[in-house]
């Protein structure tokens, strides 16, 4: 990890303006939080932190990607969350301050901001408006978890993989480095070997094709029927 | 992102975790990879088919092969 002085606020801007819990702040107001901010760069497969560690505050991703993972204690790696350049992560540990609730790895070469607990708290009680999201953003993600709880337990393996191919495909941050057969079986809780049997069925089925190292969907109509959507 | 290079769409081999068993380089069907001080190693970027296999046998998953999901329609390398 190494830390350097912002090249230059604006990109900075560019990204809170996105999120929608800062997106309620003014102009001004954001350039304010983009003054405290750190930045920070990360080699490929560097920690940027551990679950349990002292949160540094909420992170922005300028670019590349950037994994959330839990690990079971024989060191399997469950993903929770692939993110890309704009996004940010740590949201709940920024909140409430406590430790980090999972591991965030670089999956390539990520440049990223922090923008510090205190910062943040104290612009959540000056603006009702920013609170308000920030509740809307909890919800969200409390959404979020409730459906992967449901991926995981009520829906089989390649209904998991068809809905993790169309939720790739449709958010083009995810792009970046391409993705491993053997993270999306930690993102989808199976093996490498399922994932690869499972795309050779859809390819079978005509719902995906490989053209060396894309899968391209074909059949948009086809792979949401086998994610049962 | 920028434009990823093509560099990007090839075998990854992590060269500290390769045990440099060979397994990849006798079964790659297109002899892409080659042992180069005991470690595998692509040294025929061009002849690679992304066939996965290397990745397959690797006994210690030091070999990862990255993939770009997209719509037929609308895919580029450039995300």
């Amino acid at each position: 990890m190494t830390r350097t002085v912002l090249p230059d606020p604006d990109p900075l801007l560019e990204h809170l303006s996105k999120i929608p819990y800062l997106a309620p702040l003014t102009a001004e107001n954001q350039a304010a939080i983009a003054r405290q901010a750190l930045y920070y760069t990360f080699e490929p497969d560097e920690l940027i932190f551990l679950e349990g560690d002292l949160s540094r505050g909420l992170w922005i991703i300028e670019s590349g990607n950037v994994k959330i993972t839990k690990s079971s204690p024989e060191g399997d790696e469950f993903i929770l969350h692939l993110l890309g350049p704009g996004q940010s992560f740590n949201d709940v540990a920024a909140l409430d301050d406590g430790p980090t609730p999972a591991n965030a790895i670089a999956m390539s070469l990520v440049t990223a901001w922090t923008v510090p607990s205190a910062v943040l708290l104290d612009a959540l009680e000056r603006y009702p408006a920013m609170a308000r999201a920030a509740v809307r953003m909890l919800a969200g993600r409390v959404r979020m978890l409730n459906q992967q709880i449901e991926d995981l337990t009520l829906y089989p393996v390649i209904a998991r993989l068809a809905r993790f191919l169309l939720s790739q495909a449709e958010d083009p941050v995810l792009g970046g480095p391409g993705i491993t057969r053997a993270a999306i079986a930690a993102h989808l809780a199976t093996t490498p070997e399922t994932v690869s049997r499972m795309l050779a069925k859809l390819q079978e089925s005509g719902a995906v094709r490989f053209d060396r190292h894309r899968i391209l969907i074909v059949d948009h109509d086809l792979l949401r029927s086998i994610a049962v959507l | 992102m920028g434009c990823m290079d093509n560099s990007n769409w090839l075998p990854r081999i992590d060269q500290i975790a390769c045990t440099g068993c060979g397994e990849c380089v006798a079964l790659c069907p297109t002899d892409a990879l080659e042992q180069v001080s005991d470690k595998a190693q692509l040294t025929r970027p061009d002849a690679c088919t992304y066939c996965t296999v290397c990745e397959d046998v690797c006994p210690v998953s030091a070999i990862a092969l990255p993939f770009l999901i997209c719509f037929a329609d609308d895919c580029t390398d450039e995300r």
